[in-house]
């Protein structure tokens, strides 16, 4: 195979080199894509669960990463995995959480509020255009 | 010296859209794939990277059929130092996908 590609350097960086960190993009390293991104809020009541999908159809399951502000107008967004044991009421007791996953199809996400009062939980979202299983 | 390469989202002015708005600038690093793969095997594994830094990484795991995850929760974790990732479910067999990117944790 002969020697072909694109490559763009960071700045101060020459397009001789050989270290891989150099270059904003080389066409010899996959990038990961972004191929969906979102956000959203949804209103979970106390000691409920509320669950969102979001299609993306791309017949693969997919890499992607949800956030999701746990305290309202906190600021700090949290990354939700699935992690089903925190659907257990004690060990949630006064938390929110979301937990996440994706499928051939869609991204699903499943908010949990035990915090005593009803919640408005902002959220975002990223689905890469790479595979996931 | 202003100089480099940006490529805008379609309906965005390059000269003066955000970064975010951008596909690509030679600005900014980009996530950059040195391997990719999947284990399928008991307890945690390793895997070596073959980089002398701790690299950046995303693992994801099965979580039921047709489903998957980020691994990590508190069974299905992944982390890295210098030589390997270390990844697994610590009980069971489990099937998991791993990316390890050339850029540094830190």
């Amino acid at each position: 195979m002969g020697d072909w590609g694109a490559k763009v350097t960071i700045d101060g960086k020459g397009v001789t080199s050989t270290e891989p960190r150099d270059y904003a993009f080389n066409s010899l390293y996959a990038l990961v894509k972004i191929f969906q991104e979102g956000s959203g809020t949804v209103t979970v009541a106390n000691n409920s669960f509320a669950t969102v999908t979001i299609d993306h159809n791309l017949g693969f399951i997919p890499i992607a990463i949800a956030f999701c502000e746990n305290v309202p107008s906190s600021g700090n967004f949290y990354v939700g995995a699935y992690a089903s044991i925190f659907t257990d009421s004690t060990l949630l007791s006064g938390l929110t959480s979301m937990d996440s996953y994706v499928t051939t199809t869609q991204l699903v996400l499943v908010f949990y509020n035990n915090s005593g009062a009803s919640r408005n939980l902002r959220y975002n979202y990223r689905i890469f255009a790479d595979d996931g299983s | 010296m202003d100089w480099g390469m940006k490529i805008s989202k379609e309906g965005f002015d390059v000269k003066t859209c955000t970064d975010d708005q951008l596909v690509f600038t030679s600005k900014l690093q980009t996530l950059k794939t040195k391997t990719t793969g999947t284990i399928n095997a008991s307890g945690v594994q390793t895997v070596a990277h073959g980089l002398a830094y701790k690299p950046i990484f995303l693992v994801t795991n099965k979580i039921a059929t047709g489903k998957y995850s980020l691994a990590c929760d508190m069974y299905n974790r992944a982390g890295i130092d210098s030589t390997n990732l270390s990844l697994g479910y610590s009980w069971a067999t489990n099937l998991m996908r791993y990316y390890i990117f050339y850029q540094e944790v830190f």
